[in-house]
């Protein structure tokens, strides 16, 4: 564990400095203006966690490892839940070919169990391969805005503070 | 007038009939002096600054905490495993104390990246110092030690820790423990510790008198007379001030005014068994002081009282006790020291080294009239530069080098928006291109332009990415110490041998874009320290001024003004000169010095000058003249120096910075003092003498 930890440590010693040039919050997003009305319109198909007012929208894949990084540092942290409400839609890295897993989560009645099984636990589940028209809708509409936002990266993040007077 | 003998025939006959009257009765003055100290207001150092402190007011009106701010700095050999144990060690045991609410350090720090071998993911991760391994830090040291400079000092090989407390407490403790340094301005007020000082001053005062003396009237008698000087000021400055916290470097000026006026006193009565009886030797101890003495008391008020008037507890606190003392070791000197001193006789009265008196009367009589005026010319003109200096740039001059090199102070906001830390990365901007010693900044904004690189990005930030970094930075955890209710913290960490600081509090404080409020105790007590520092240095320039005019009243001639001005100036310009050439700032504690310096040249210049007419006025020759000046003159004024200045040396092993400095400033300008009233005053006094010949045979006319 101690020699993992540190090849790890050498590693990221030696490559931060290659990225020195970037910011490590990249500005190339949307602009919320357009973001939001398209995150909004597919709220409803969202894995909720929290109820913070701060609203975070997380795209995530359920085996990137840094999906499930993020989703165990969300679950773990209560006092996260309490500033965040976290949104989190799965959209497939083409590489992990992981639209089956999405399909199924989003087909059980609780999909945040499911989440969590998959992505905290990993335990492993039955996977479908077929899933309703509704499911396929809502992978579709989750899809295709990820593509309106170029979301390329897993998790990919938008924070929404909403403004005082803002529902 | 100096050449009038007062009548104290009588005085000592009823002085002694009630001797033992006079001990009771100032036995129950101590008594009932005593009871009426507080001595919760006897302060080491923060709480007299802060009583004076319109900034702290602010922040309690704002209802935020004010902390205290160490600096403790770890020496090491190598930055290896060994060294990292022992940082992590001390590190642990300043946490473990319950006064410690938080220790910014290399091990505090959350080092953000991303993986860009993974390029796609948006998580930051941060690297946490505190759980790497003893070698794995020591990797962290060699690769980051350009970001973490004001924690790790790679040339000098020490680890910094900046400890945050509620209150000041004492770290020395730590010190058998481990090679470290502690830049502490404010300390716990330590009763104890002053208990120690008192007694062993009183020890050194004690040893030192009865080694010259030869007899344990000097030792006894100077211990009564001082600590009930010390004892019926302190009393009556709380009476006259009630509820004012009292410095302790008040109770140096009440020391040295005291030493200094007794020693006049004892010594004359001491040397003058040599060749007559003890009732004798009394007559001349009173007779012979009793003028100069009172008017050293009459310039000593007239000089401070009109400082009175200033706004400033502090210094009416210092001022206050400097005129009690004076007044009250006048009365002792001329009420219970010779009460006292009736009952012991001297039999072996020579002081040993009153010989050498002849030899500097001889070589001063024959001084070199070039060099004397080359001195006093190149003297005039370093008065002259250093006056012109503090008048043009007294910002050079005046400033507060005892602190440690960090400013903390809050930010009050409203919304955690751009606007907010776009204003904040403003301000740390402006201030890092304006204060080259900056080195770090700890704030907000730092941190989430460490995210976002606000510079590249550059203005307006963008919303969502500041809610983005924002949340990496709440969920590390880093929201604890960045961000708080309704203000955000801001600890600005400066090179260790920054001389800025003072500057950057001078322009925090006009800066107006930001509701700010400085939050760190140390910082508060800097603010008041430099407000008072420049009107303490018109305190002594004004003080100058009045003794020089008062020695003219005096003695009704012009040239004295002249000689008192020179006397009480030549010390303090030389030592402000020198002060300036090496680039050290002019601190607080160097005006307590001056002042203290001030008082011992001026009743110098008075009794010097008193004897010199005096003798000169009954027709003694120059030289016999300067021999009077020099045995029963400069004898106590060496004496009491070389004690007032070993005994204020002791402080410079005191734990509060405060006391190191004032009295190892004050031991330095004291030995230049002496020095010049032996090798300068005298010669002064000569080229006075035709004036004073012109002046005499007015008199006699």
């Amino acid at each position: 564990m101690k020699i993992h930890y540190s090849f790890f440590l050498f590693f990221t010693l030696l490559l931060i400095p290659l990225g020195a040039n970037e910011p490590l919050i990249s500005r190339k997003k949307a602009p919320l203006s357009v973001a939001l009305p398209l995150l909004k319109s597919i709220e409803h198909y969202a894995i909720i966690v929290g109820n913070g007012p701060i609203h975070m929208y997380a795209f995530i894949d359920p085996v990137c490892p840094r999906s499930r990084e993020f989703v165990e540092m969300v679950l773990e942290n209560k006092k996260m839940q309490k500033s965040y409400t976290y949104y989190f839609f799965y959209v497939e890295l083409t590489r992990f070919h992981t639209n089956n897993i999405i399909g199924t989560i989003y087909t059980e009645k609780d999909p945040f169990s499911m989440m969590k099984k998959v992505m905290v636990d990993k335990s492993e589940v039955p996977i479908l391969k077929e899933f309703t028209s509704d499911i396929q809708i809502e992978m579709n509409d989750i899809s295709s805005v990820a593509r309106e936002l170029h979301i390329d990266k897993r998790p990919y993040l938008f924070v929404v503070k909403p403004k005082k007077g803002d529902n | 007038m100096y050449y009038d003998t007062p009548s104290v025939g009588k005085y000592i006959g009823f002085l002694k009939k009630n001797r033992i009257y006079i001990m009771l009765l100032n036995l129950i003055f101590a008594l009932g002096a005593f009871s009426l100290i507080d001595s919760t207001l006897f302060s080491s150092d923060e709480g007299v600054w802060l009583q004076d402190s319109l900034e702290l007011k602010r922040i309690q009106s704002k209802d935020l905490e004010s902390l205290h701010v160490t600096k403790v700095s770890l020496n090491v050999a190598n930055f290896d495993a060994d060294a990292i144990k022992t940082f992590k060690n001390l590190e642990k045991s300043l946490n473990a104390f319950n006064a410690v609410s938080q220790v910014t350090s290399l091990l505090s720090q959350k080092h953000f990246y991303n993986d860009k071998y993974v390029k796609d993911s948006q998580l930051l991760k941060v690297i946490e110092t505190d759980v790497l391994n003893d070698e794995e830090l020591v990797d962290f040291i060699k690769s980051f030690s350009t970001f973490y400079t004001s924690f790790v000092d790679m040339d000098r090989k020490k680890f910094i820790l900046y400890v945050f407390t509620k209150d000041s407490f004492h770290l020395n403790d730590l010190k058998s423990r481990f090679d470290i340094d502690i830049e502490q301005l404010s300390s716990a007020d330590d009763k104890w510790e002053f208990l120690i000082f008192a007694l062993i001053a009183a020890f050194i005062i004690m040893v030192l008198f009865s080694l010259t003396f030869k007899s344990f009237a000097a030792s006894i008698t100077a211990v009564s007379i001082i600590g009930l000087t010390l004892l019926f000021s302190i009393a009556a400055v709380q009476v006259f001030m009630p509820g004012i916290s009292i410095h302790i470097a008040m109770s140096l000026i009440i020391v040295s005014i005291s030493l200094l006026d007794y020693l006049y006193f004892y010594y004359r009565w001491h040397v003058s068994q040599y060749n007559s009886n003890p009732s004798h030797a009394l007559m001349k101890c009173l007779d012979r002081n009793l003028k100069p003495a009172f008017w050293t008391t009459i310039i000593t008020v007239a000089g401070l009282a009109p400082l009175l008037f200033i706004d400033s507890n502090v210094i009416n606190v210092l001022c206050l006790s400097a005129i009690f003392a004076s007044m009250i070791a006048y009365i002792l000197n001329i009420t219970l020291l010779p009460a006292m001193l009736s009952y012991f006789r001297i039999d072996h009265p020579k002081v040993s080294y009153g010989r050498y008196c002849y030899y500097f009367a001889n070589k001063e009589l024959h001084y070199k009239r070039n060099y004397m005026f080359i001195f006093v010319f190149i003297s005039v003109i370093i008065i002259t530069f250093v006056g012109y200096t503090f008048l043009t740039d007294a910002n050079r001059f005046i400033s507060n080098h005892n602190s440690h090199n960090a400013i903390s102070f809050e930010v009050m906001y409203k919304d955690l928006d751009t606007s907010t830390i776009e204003a904040l990365y403003r301000l740390e901007n402006i201030l890092q291109r304006k204060f080259d010693s900056v080195e770090h900044i700890e704030s907000i904004s730092t941190t989430v332009d460490k995210l976002l690189d606000i510079k590249k990005s550059n203005l307006p930030m963008d919303e969502t990415s500041l809610q983005e970094a924002l949340f990496f930075i709440n969920m590390y955890g880093l929201d604890v110490k960045l961000i708080k209710e309704k203000s955000l913290p801001v600890t600005i960490m400066l090179s260790a041998d920054s001389k800025q600081k003072a500057d950057i509090l001078k322009w925090l404080s006009t800066y107006t874009v930001l509701d700010l409020y400085f939050s760190d105790i140390d910082t508060l007590v800097s603010m008041v320290k430099m407000k008072n520092s420049q009107v303490l240095l018109l305190t002594v320039l004004t003080a100058v001024l009045i003794i020089a005019l008062f020695m003219g009243l005096i003695f009704r001639n012009f040239y004295m003004v002249v000689v008192a001005f020179l006397a009480s100036t030549i010390p303090m310009a030389w030592f402000s000169f020198a002060m300036y050439m090496l680039n050290l700032p002019f601190s607080l504690e160097v005006l307590i010095a001056m002042i203290i310096s001030l008082g011992l040249a001026s009743d110098a210049t008075i009794h010097f000058a008193y004897k010199y007419w005096r003798a000169r006025f009954y027709g003694r020759t120059k030289k016999h003249s300067l021999e009077i000046v020099f045995f029963y003159g400069a004898v106590p004024v060496i004496i009491g120096s070389l004690v007032l200045a070993v005994t204020f040396y002791a402080l410079s092993f005191s734990s509060a910075l405060t006391l190191q400095l004032i009295g190892q400033y004050s031991s330095v300008l004291i030995l230049i003092s002496l020095a010049v009233d032996l090798f300068i005053l005298p010669v002064l006094l000569l080229v006075t003498d035709k004036y004073l010949q012109e002046s005499i045979r007015n008199i006699k006319e």
